[in-house]
C-alpha cells in the first residue's frame, strides 16, 4: 500500500507538472457549452468553439485600452507547426481587473509576451491605445514597455546586484528622469508596498514575499496605464499571496488596469473578469461571478 | 551615456577579481610598450651622445698611396685652403706603433698619434697645462710632445711636473710641451689604454719616426652651417681624390653624421621591432577582453532580459557593454602606464642607462588598448543587445 503510494508519487514527479496545472476537459468542455448557449441566446454567431467578445457593463462603446484581433502566434517546432495562440480576440477597457486564466500548454505564457509587447502575434492584430504593435520597430515597442506597462513576474526578476532604490529606479531610469525625480518617485512606491526602510538593502537580503512587494513597486513606479501579472504568486505562501493579491486589488482601485496571468482557477475569481483559454483559443470571456458558476 | 558610465562601473565593481585580470593583459601589453620603447629609447640617446662627443661635425679621411699614385699632405692642405668655407680644421692622422719610454718604464698601452695643430680644436678639447703643438713645431719637426692626462699623472704625479720633462718614443727623446685636459668623467677611473692614455707630436716628426713617408688619414670638421650637409661636402673631398686617383678604390671618405644616422635609422627599426612584439601582447590582452565580455554576457542574460522587459533599448544595452568594456580596457591603460613608468625607470637602473617612457608610446599604447577595448567589446555587446527579451528572461 505505502509502496503503491510512493510510485504514485513518483509517476507524478516524472511528469513534471503537478496536478494542478493540468488541463481539466471537463470543465473545459462546460465552459464551452455554457458560452455556446450564451452565444444562441444573445444570437452571436459561435465562431468556431471561440467564446463570444465580451464587453464589460459601463465599457460600451469605449476604445479599449488593450484591442486584440484574432491574434495568432505560431511556433515552428522542428518540422511542426505550433499554434500557440489561434485566433484570440479580446478587448480590455481601463479600469478593468482581468485574470487570463489557462493551464499548461494553454498558451497563455505567449498571450502574455504579446501583451506585454515582449513579442509580436504571427497574425492578428493587437492594439495598445489604438496604437497597433505589429507595425513597431524594436525600439517602439521598448518605449511601449517602459511607458504603458508595469511588469510583475513571477520570478520577480530584481536585479541582484542592485539594491531596492535602484531596482524600483529601474524603469524610471530607462525613461530618462532627472535622477532626483527617479529617487523621488522610486522611494514613494516603496512607501506604499511598506519597504521604504529597506531601500539600500539588496533582493536576496528580503524574503520572497518582500522581494514581490519589490517588484510591484518598480511595475508602479513609471506609473503604467497597465499592470501585467505574470503568476504573481506563484513563488509565494498562501499568507503573502493574500497580501500581493490584496496589493493589486488596491492597484486596481485607484484606476489602473490590471491583467493577471495565472493556471489557478481561485486566484481568478479574485479578479472582475475571467478569460479562460485553452489550446490557444479563448474558451471562457466573461465576469467572475459568471465564471465561478460554471467551474 | 552618464548612467551607462555608472552601470559599467559599477558592474567591473561587482565582478572585482574578474575585472582585474581581464586588465592585467592589458597592464602588461601597454607597461611591456612602454618599457621597451623606453629602453631602446634610452640607449639611443646613449649612444647618440657618446657619438656627438666624437664630433658630428668630423669628415675622415681614408687613403692607400701607391707608389704610382699618392696624395701628398700638400696637396690636402690646398684643398682644404681652397675650400675654407666648408671647413673650419685638418690635421692629418699618423697612428705610430712606437714603444714609449718614461725613464726606465715601458708603457704599451700609450698611443701615439701624429697631428697638425688644429688637432686640438678637432678633438674640441682644452690644455690642462703648457701649449698644443704649433705651426713652427710641424716645420721645424720639433721634437716636442702633448700628452694626456693619465700619462702625465701616471708617469710625473701631475700635469704641472710633466711639463718642461722628456719622454721617450721609440728611443727618441721628445719635450712635453703640454697636458690636454682630463677627457674621462672625474666619476670614472682613469685606466690603461683608456681615452686619456696618450701621446700627440708633431705630424711631420711622426711621418719619419713610421718611416712610411707618406700620410693615409686625414681628419676634416665642416662649419657649423655645414653640419647638416655633411654628406654632400664629404662628395667634395671624394671628388678631390678621384681627380688624384682616377679611381675610387683608394679612398675612403666616412662623415661621422652619415654614421650617426644610419645607426639612429637602425635602432628606429629595432624599437618598432620591439614595439611590435609588445603590441602583439596587446592585442592578446585584447582577445582576452573579448572573452571575459562574451561570458559577462551569456551570465547576465537574464540581467539584460530585465533590462529589455522594462525599456532598455538595443542601443542602451549595446552601449553599457560596448562602455564596460572601454571602461575595463582604458582603466587597464592607465595602470599599463604607471606600471611601464615604474618598470622604464626601474630597468633603466639596472642597465644603467637614462631611459624614460617616450610620449609616443604612450599614447599609443594607451590608444591601442582602449580602441581593442571597444572593437572587441562590440561583438559581444551586439551579442547582448540583440537578444529576445522573452528567451532572456527565460534563461537561469
Amino acid at each position: 500500500m505505502a509502496d503503491e503510494e510512493k510510485t504514485k508519487i513518483e509517476t507524478k514527479d516524472d511528469d513534471d507538472e503537478p496536478d494542478e496545472y493540468a488541463e481539466n476537459h471537463e470543465e473545459v468542455e462546460r465552459l464551452k457549452a455554457a458560452q455556446a448557449a450564451m452565444a444562441a441566446r444573445s444570437g452571436i454567431d459561435n465562431m468556431d468553439g471561440q467564446a463570444p467578445q465580451y464587453t464589460p457593463p459601463g465599457h460600451e462603446g469605449e476604445t479599449p485600452l488593450l484591442e486584440m484581433h484574432g491574434i495568432t502566434k505560431i511556433y515552428q517546432v522542428g518540422d511542426e507547426e505550433v499554434r500557440a495562440n489561434d485566433g484570440i480576440t479580446i478587448n480590455i477597457y481601463n479600469g478593468e481587473f482581468v485574470a487570463i486564466v489557462g493551464k499548461s500548454g494553454s498558451g497563455k505564457s505567449t498571450l502574455m509576451n504579446i501583451i506585454g509587447a515582449l513579442d509580436v502575434p504571427t497574425s492578428g492584430e493587437y492594439l495598445i491605445n489604438g496604437r497597433n504593435t505589429s507595425e513597431m520597430t524594436d525600439d517602439e515597442l521598448c518605449e511601449i514597455r517602459n511607458d504603458k506597462i508595469g511588469f510583475i513576474f513571477q520570478q520577480y526578476n530584481l536585479l541582484p546586484k542592485d539594491n531596492l532604490l535602484d531596482n524600483v529606479c529601474l524603469p524610471l531610469l530607462y525613461a530618462g528622469l532627472p535622477k532626483a525625480e527617479q529617487k523621488e518617485r522610486a522611494m514613494k512606491q516603496l512607501e506604499r508596498v511598506g519597504l521604504a526602510d529597506k531601500w539600500m538593502q539588496h533582493p536576496n537580503q528580503l524574503s520572497g514575499g518582500q522581494q514581490q512587494r519589490v517588484s510591484i513597486a518598480r511595475a508602479l513606479a513609471g506609473d503604467p496605464e497597465l499592470i501585467l501579472a505574470d503568476e504573481p504568486t506563484g513563488a509565494l505562501d498562501s499568507k503573502t499571496s493574500r497580501q500581493v493579491l490584496g496589493f493589486l486589488q488596491s492597484i486596481n482601485q485607484d484606476g489602473t488596469t490590471v491583467v493577471m496571468i495565472t493556471h489557478d482557477n481561485s486566484l481568478a475569481l479574485e479578479a472582475k473578469r475571467v478569460v479562460r483559454i485553452s489550446d490557444g483559443k479563448v474558451v471562457f470571456d466573461g465576469a467572475t461571478e459568471d465564471y465561478a458558476k460554471i467551474i | 551615456m552618464l548612467n551607462s558610465y555608472k552601470l559599467a562601473l559599477k558592474s567591473i565593481w561587482a565582478n572585482k577579481m574578474r575585472s582585474f585580470l581581464t586588465m592585467l593583459g592589458i597592464i602588461i601589453g601597454v607597461a611591456a610598450v612602454i618599457i621597451l620603447v623606453g629602453i631602446v629609447n634610452g640607449e639611443m640617446n646613449y649612444m647618440t651622445e657618446s657619438f656627438a662627443s666624437m664630433g658630428t661635425n668630423r669628415i675622415t679621411v681614408n687613403v692607400r698611396n701607391m707608389s704610382s699614385r699618392s696624395v701628398s699632405v700638400d696637396q690636402m692642405y690646398s684643398f682644404f685652403n681652397d675650400n675654407t668655407q666648408y671647413f673650419s680644421y685638418m690635421s692629418p692622422n699618423v697612428t705610430v706603433s712606437a714603444t714609449v719610454k718614461v725613464g726606465n718604464e715601458n708603457s704599451t698601452s700609450t698611443t701615439v698619434t701624429g697631428v697638425s695643430e688644429d688637432y686640438l680644436s678637432i678633438l674640441d678639447e682644452n690644455l690642462s697645462q703648457g701649449r698644443f703643438i704649433q705651426y713652427a713645431d710641424l716645420s721645424a719637426r720639433h721634437k716636442v710632445a702633448v700628452i694626456g692626462y693619465y700619462v702625465a699623472t701616471n708617469y710625473y704625479e701631475s700635469a704641472e711636473k710633466a711639463i718642461g720633462e722628456d719622454i721617450s718614443v721609440n728611443g727618441e727623446k721628445y719635450k712635453i710641451i703640454g697636458v690636454v685636459e682630463r677627457q674621462t668623467s672625474t666619476s670614472e677611473s682613469m685606466e690603461e689604454g683608456g681615452d686619456d692614455d696618450f701621446v700627440y707630436i708633431p705630424y711631420t716628426s711622426a711621418i719619419k719616426l713610421s718611416r712610411n713617408g707618406t700620410v693615409s688619414n686625414y681628419t676634416f670638421t665642416v662649419r657649423d652651417d655645414y653640419v647638416k650637409q655633411a654628406a654632400t661636402i664629404k662628395t667634395y673631398i671624394e671628388d678631390y681624390l678621384y681627380t688624384i686617383f682616377k679611381s675610387d678604390d683608394f679612398y675612403n671618405v666616412t662623415a661621422m653624421s652619415e654614421l650617426l644616422d644610419s645607426m639612429n635609422e637602425m635602432i628606429g627599426t629595432m624599437s618598432m621591432m620591439l614595439g611590435g612584439i609588445a603590441g602583439i601582447s596587446l592585442l592578446v590582452a585584447g582577445v582576452g577582453v573579448m572573452n571575459i565580455m562574451l561570458v559577462s554576457v551569456t551570465e547576465r542574460t537574464r540581467e539584460i532580459g530585465i533590462r529589455k522587459a522594462l525599456g532598455a533599448k538595443k542601443s542602451t544595452i549595446l552601449s553599457q557593454f560596448v562602455i564596460e568594456a572601454a571602461v575595463t580596457s582604458s582603466f587597464g591603460g592607465v595602470l599599463g602606464i604607471i606600471v611601464g613608468f615604474i618598470g622604464t625607470n626601474i630597468a633603466g637602473r639596472i642597465m644603467s642607462i637614462n631611459a624614460s617612457p617616450t610620449f609616443g608610446s604612450v599614447i599609443v599604447s594607451f590608444s591601442v588598448s582602449v580602441a581593442i577595448g571597444l572593437i572587441f567589446g562590440y561583438m559581444p555587446a551586439r551579442r547582448a543587445a540583440a537578444l529576445n527579451p522573452i528567451d532572456a528572461l527565460r534563461s537561469e
